[in-house]
């Protein structure tokens, strides 16, 4: 059957045309070629029992029981994959629960974290702890996404150029020559809590006792701290006990937000709202507010009014109240201001009602103001809070440790339009995107400057971010940042209650935690464990009991899962130790108001 | 026929003028239409070369088909997504759409079987094409349920059969029973249908030019002599058929209405739904028929078999149950009332004043309600045009009334904040007109190759069949002679 | 054109019928015999990267299966050992046989040993372990004499229909919770004293059980329902959550 292709034999005569590209070059391969009908293994099949037809015929009959038969029709092989080392404590398809704590601006929230083959999955409050309660929010939620954030820092970065660890600690050994007596240093960080880096930064204060230590937060209220010290001293704090207001009034103040208020709060108010008994009461909400809020919504009684008029209101509901109390205290606030002008434009009926409604329940009531409310609204408020006998009752003072060399961004934006700061840290937050404007008056350029301006005037500029953002573009370094599910650290709830942070995993990207990089700065070496934290109760800190007497470190949770009944007995002795903790706390509390 | 009679073309006002002797009736067949008249005016429909018009209508409908299977096929693929079903709508005109079409399926039945157990020869007329009009528009009604199941694949679980996860459907559940009702109906109409037409086809047969045609009528003539022996067990095979199928007409509809009344839902769980849904399919069933009929009348010039009188009967039975079905209506707004549950109460003013009110106003009070009480009025049941009016007010009435029974009841949710409205895709709508367009085609195919007037029954009803009657006075003479 | 069908066709319709029975009949009868788990799972017996001898250690060196799969008490997943369980013993013990190489490799490089599975159920079905092998089933119950086989092969369907047969009739399976490893067990090595005594009887039950010679495995089976409670579930969720 095999038909030898005849190619048409070459003129002898005239001049020679090549046919094909592949004549004019004439290789060996294609000569073969030529020669053959068939490709090279195809020429195997010549012989009387491989006709093409036979060929064919068995072809096909395989590539039909290749299709249809055998191989398709597998069962597709999955494996099992154990570890090669036992994990302690991991049992495949269990999950461990670990207690942590999320650092918020207003104060930590206990957590209790769901981990699944040393991965963080889920996050809820911590049932054991009565900041929490189990309870948790919005913010904890969405915590668990921000941990596995793609779009997180991932790289050390030098003007945008990828760098090296080994090349940051270099150029911070240099640095730390630069440095001095940190006549140039400033520190610009968020507000956290937490209690081990007050310690670091009081040891960077030896080390460099000229440094600027600023505490910066877009939301974070001076007016409140402010009024506080010169209303009750220095290194107190107020904290609500809503749960024992019969009365309450809110002076544009959302604290059943979570963003706002916390956790406790929210759940000290409903405390009061659920009747379950014939001698349970209700508790009674005013609320005076420009926008409609979580707070407003829960309200009995509510009042639009705009933000620029609450002043106003907080005065006419503090002379009513002095003129029913006759509270010299409250008295004397007001004599030094002045009285606001222009007619009231608002029912003045309904402040009537309010104002006796807080009078008749002295003791049970309580008046509070919006962080974002001027110094004005924070005096009267406690002024009215203290005539009605509210403080020590319903308002309790709480000591809380308030470093007075903390600067605001606006004494630091000060410094550095004076050129007089050349390091600068700024540790997690966003001042690029979120400071205010006109920070500060250049005096060279007659004009007043935005943060952005002020930070090309600084030569060394290091950023620990958890995004590449704004900031991270006119910062010199960019440090990726640790999550706090992969960083130790502590902090304090709200309410002054110690907590530790522990590690659920590993940094997913390398990332440094802040008290790494304070650390770093010192020029010490760095510390993986928990030994940082564990240092600051071996000093011992005063403001509260730290919650579980057991060393955060040594206990990796409060729970293992492996038998849920001891789980359940632990966690009912736990919640018996804590509720007889909490009693003695509140009755110490008391005393102290 | 040697002695067919010679009468005039047109016997003028003989079918409108009451006759003069009392116990004497109007003829079912006009001017005296002989044996073979009728022969080849039913069979040429089928015999002669398809009329433009016919060509015509059936690319269009089954373009329309055509499109409606693409948006099938389209949601097979892709998923129930492609319908507007949604929080708190999740039936909207996927049931509404089945409830339709198998209503309509109701008139076909009753005219086959129950008219014929009381002996109605005016039957004869329509049955064929009433029948045939059964199964294509169960047809329709098929798809529904079918393929909003979404894995259309898994409708099989629907049929109680032995299989590897050792479980069953649950008989506890009227929509399990929906699809035992509608498929033993489905059985026996095509049954019946097909046994109707045995005597036709051996006619078709015998008459056929081609041995295609021969060939293909005579295998379902089965073999059909017309002997004696033939006509005694096809009559007895007849009679037991319609006594099979007249409970049928009404377990079909009761059992649909099951769907709703055993749910818990204001204006679902309703006991009168059973005489009312069956009521309500008999209407609607009855008006389809007249849209199909009056057309086909006209355009094969079928005037002489299916005659004012037979248009006359039929517009009484939409009359009849059109009332019911009226009379139902304000039942279940005095229950609502009566009962003084607030949901209840709620519901039936929602269905009134709610944002689907002019559902209400139009296709329930207007179309079904207030329309069919025209026949009240002689000159109205005896106008083509009147009729056919009233028929396309039912048939759109009819599927308003389906939709606000369903949507309805849905639309406003226990829970305010899941209140919402349903909005139809493109996908629901066409598929809802393309199922026209199927039901169109086949009926359309069908008056095209198989014959739409019963020869043999009609025939039946002539007075030269009927030995005992007093004959024409032409005709007696004529054959006294 | 009275005759236009022969006379065999007659007979046709008759032919047509009984064939297309029998075909349907055949259809039938080959997807129920072909096409469901008992045919296509069962005897799944793929190679193993180590082949791993179960009788060896269980039959003759009298191993219990929870040496290995340590966790199967305590966790919805029964798992597999890891290499560092296999190395305990294999570090004195064959330790240079070569079938063994795959483990002392991923002892070394810390890769794991990639096992096939075998007794692999949808991922719509939620199987807990712990449940039942605390509450009197066997291991033998759903991976067969697993002790005398020397390559696992899978023994039983794992169909839906099958896990009801028990789930609707528990008592036809349920054995003493200290006989559940113990793959060769019978109904008849039980002393019906010992467990009359340990056990009680079932409610109603008149007949002096502890007298009798040997117990069935119902007997058996409704005693310890009883005495355990075991309310199987025949509810969708409880295993498709």
């Amino acid at each position: 059957m095999k038909r030898v292709f005849q190619h048409p034999p070459a003129p002898t005569a005239g001049r020679r045309y090549w046919r094909s590209t592949d004549e004019l070059a004439d290789t060996p391969e294609f000569r073969e070629w030529l020669e053959r009908e068939f490709p090279f293994s195809a020429a195997q099949l010549n012989g009387d029992e491989w006709s093409r037809r036979s060929f064919l015929k068995l072809m096909g009959a395989s590539v039909a029981l290749a299709g249809f038969g055998v191989s398709s029709c597998r069962r597709p092989e999955l494996y099992l994959v154990p570890f090669t080392k036992t994990v302690e404590w991991t049992i495949p398809g269990k999950f461990l629960y670990y207690s942590t704590a999320m650092p918020r601006r207003n104060g930590a929230i206990p957590l209790l974290v769901t981990t699944v083959d040393g991965r963080p999955i889920k996050l809820d409050g911590n049932p054991l702890h009565p900041m929490s309660n189990g309870a948790s929010d919005v913010f904890v939620q969405a915590a668990i996404n921000e941990l596995y954030n793609p779009l997180r820092a991932k790289r050390i970065a030098e003007n945008g150029q990828t760098k090296s660890v080994a090349d940051f600690e270099k150029y911070l050994n240099d640095l730390r020559g630069k440095i001095g007596d940190g006549g140039g240093l400033a520190f610009l960080v968020e507000e956290t809590h937490s209690p081990t880096r007050e310690r670091i930064r009081g040891e960077l204060e030896k080390m460099f006792p000229r440094m600027r230590w600023c505490v910066y937060d877009p939301l974070r209220s001076e007016a409140q701290n402010f009024a506080t010290q010169i209303s009750f001293g220095d290194d107190l704090r107020l904290v609500p006990r809503i749960e024992r207001a019969d009365v309450i009034l809110a002076l544009d103040s959302d604290f059943l937000d979570c963003a706002e208020g916390d956790i406790a709060s929210s759940r000290a108010f409903t405390s009061r709202r659920r009747v379950s008994a014939p001698k349970d009461s209700m508790n009674r909400l005013y609320v005076v507010e420009n926008r409609y809020t979580l707070t407003g919504a829960m309200a009995d009684h509510r009042m639009r009014l705009p933000a620029s008029q609450i002043p106003l209101i907080a005065h006419a509901i503090a002379m009513k109240v002095a003129t029913a109390t006759k509270d010299a205290g409250l008295g004397s606030v007001l004599a030094t201001l002045q009285v606001p002008a222009g007619a009231a434009q608002f029912d003045e009926h309904w402040v009537d009602e309010a104002v006796n409604d807080l009078v008749s329940r002295s003791g049970a009531g309580l008046v509070l103001a919006g962080s974002q409310q001027p110094v004005v609204v924070q005096l009267l408020v406690y002024g009215i809070n203290s005539a009605l006998k509210n403080v020590g009752r319903t308002v309790l003072l709480r000591e809380l440790h308030r470093n007075q060399n903390d600067n605001s961004i606006l004494q630091l934006a000060g410094e550095m339009v004076a050129g007089r700061i050349k390091q600068l840290f700024i540790l997690g937050a966003n001042p690029v995107f979120n400071a205010p404007r006109a920070l500060a008056f250049d005096p060279s350029g007659k004009t007043w400057i935005d943060w952005p301006e002020l930070q090309k005037k600084v030569p060394d500029i290091i950023r620990l971010g958890y995004y590449e953002d704004e900031t991270s573009a006119l910062s010199r370094w960019n440090l990726p940042a640790s999550h706090f599910l992969e960083s130790w650290s502590d902090a304090l709830s709200s309410e002054g209650h110690y907590l530790a942070i522990q590690p659920m995993i590993l940094p997913l990207f390398g990332g440094f935690s802040e008290l790494d990089l304070l650390t770093a700065v010192m020029g010490k070496p760095k510390v993986d464990g928990p030994e940082l934290v564990i240092q600051w109760q071996y000093r011992g800190w005063n403001c509260a009991q730290p919650l579980e007497r057991t060393n955060p470190a040594a206990d990796p949770g409060i729970s293992r899962d492996r038998a849920g009944a001891r789980l359940f007995d632990r966690r009912r002795t736990l919640r018996k130790q804590l509720v007889a903790a909490g009693n003695a706390r509140s009755d110490h509390e008391a005393d102290l108001g | 026929m040697e002695g067919a009679v010679a009468v005039p073309e047109v016997i003028e006002g003989e079918e409108l003028a009451p006759t003069e002797k009392p116990l004497t009736r109007v003829p079912l067949v006009l001017n005296r239409r002989s044996y073979g008249w009728l022969t080849e005016r039913i069979a040429g429909a089928v015999e002669n070369r398809a009329p433009r018009w016919w060509w015509v209508a059936f690319a269009v409908t089954a373009a329309i088909a055509g499109f409606g299977l693409f948006c099938l096929g389209y949601q097979i693929s892709t998923g129930v997504g492609t319908w507007g079903l949604n929080h708190p709508v999740g039936w909207a005109w996927d049931i509404t759409n089945f409830v339709f079409w198998i209503g309509i399926g109701h008139a076909g039945t009753l005219i086959s079987a129950i008219l014929y157990l009381l002996r109605q020869k005016w039957r004869t007329s329509i049955n064929r094409s009433a029948e045939a009009m059964t199964l294509f528009a169960v047809i329709c009604a098929a798809i529904f349920p079918g393929i909003h199941v979404g894995r259309v694949w898994m409708a099989w679980y629907l049929a109680p059969l032995p299989n590897n996860y050792g479980i069953w459907p649950n008989f506890r559940s009227p929509l399990m029973w929906d699809v035992f009702a509608v498929s033993t109906y489905f059985t026996v109409s095509v049954l019946f249908w097909y046994t109707g037409l045995v005597p036709d086809l051996g006619t078709l047969r015998d008459r056929a030019t081609s041995k295609i045609k021969k060939f293909l009528y005579g295998i379902f003539a089965l073999g059909w002599r017309g002997s004696n022996r033939h006509w005694r067990h096809y009559e007895m095979a007849y009679l037991l058929l319609a006594g099979i199928s007249t409970p049928l007409v009404l377990s079909v509809h009761s059992v649909v209405s099951f769907d709703f009344a055993t749910s818990i839902l204001p204006t679902w769980h309703t006991t009168i739904f059973p005489p009312y849904f069956v009521a309500g399919a008999i209407f609607g069933g009855f008006a389809m028929v007249l849209t199909l009929m009056l057309p086909a009348r006209a355009l094969f010039k079928l005037h002489d078999i299916i005659t004012l009188q037979h248009i006359d009967k039929m517009a009484k039975i939409i009359l009849l149950t059109g009332s019911i079905v009226s009379y139902a209506y304000a039942m279940e707004f005095f229950i609502a009332w009566y009962s003084g549950n607030q949901y209840e109460r709620f519901a039936f003013w929602n269905r009134v004043l709610g944002p689907y009110w002019w559902y209400w106003w139009v296709g329930m009070l207007f179309c079904n309600a207030l329309s069919p009480q025209l026949f009240w009025f002689r000159w109205c049941r005896r106008n083509v045009y009147v009729v056919y009016f009233v028929c396309m007010c039912v048939n759109a009435g009819m599927w308003f009334e389906r939709f606000i029974i369903i949507v309805g009841g849905l639309h406003r949710d226990f829970l305010p904040s899941s209140w919402g409205l349903f909005i139809p895709t493109w996908v629901d709508i066409w598929t809802f007109i393309g199922t026209h367009g199927i039901f169109l085609s086949l009926f359309l195919l069908f008056i095209r190759f198989l014959p739409m007037i019963a020869m043999s029954e009609v025939k039946t009803a002539l007075p030269e069949s009927d030995v005992h009657a007093q004959h024409p006075a032409g005709a007696m003479e004529k054959e006294h002679a | 054109m009275a005759n236009f069908f022969p006379r065999w066709s007659n007979w046709l319709p008759l032919k047509l019928a009984i064939c297309s029975f029998v075909i349907v009949c055949g259809l039938t009868a080959g997807t129920w015999y072909y096409v469901t788990p008992k045919y296509t799972k069962v005897g799944y017996e793929p190679i193993q990267p180590v082949p791993f001898p179960h009788d060896v250690h269980v039959t003759q060196l009298g191993m219990d299966c929870r040496y290995c799969h340590s966790f199967v008490e305590v966790g919805a997943h029964s798992n597999v050992p890891n290499t560092q369980t296999c190395m305990s013993c294999h570090q004195q013990v064959q330790k240079d046989n070569p079938k063994l190489e795959p483990v002392r490799t991923s002892w070394k490089t810390g890769e794991p040993v990639q096992w096939v599975w075998i007794h692999r159920l949808p991922d719509y079905v939620f199987y807990n372990h712990s449940a039942h092998v605390n509450r009197g089933i066997s291991c033998a119950s759903c991976h067969g004499q697993i002790n005398h086989m020397s390559v696992v092969a899978d023994a039983k369907p794992m169909s839906m229909k099958w896990c009801l047969e028990c789930h609707r009739n528990p008592e036809n399976f349920l054995r003493p919770e200290d006989q559940i490893t113990n793959l060769d067990w019978k109904p008849d090595d039980v002393n019906p004293a010992e467990f009359v005594g340990k056990y009680g009887k079932p409610a109603g039950v008149t007949e002096d059980w502890s007298k009798k010679t040997h117990l069935t495995q119902r007997e058996i089976g409704q005693t310890l329902k009883e005495r355990w409670n075991i309310q199987t579930s025949e509810n969708c969720q409880a295993c498709h959550r």
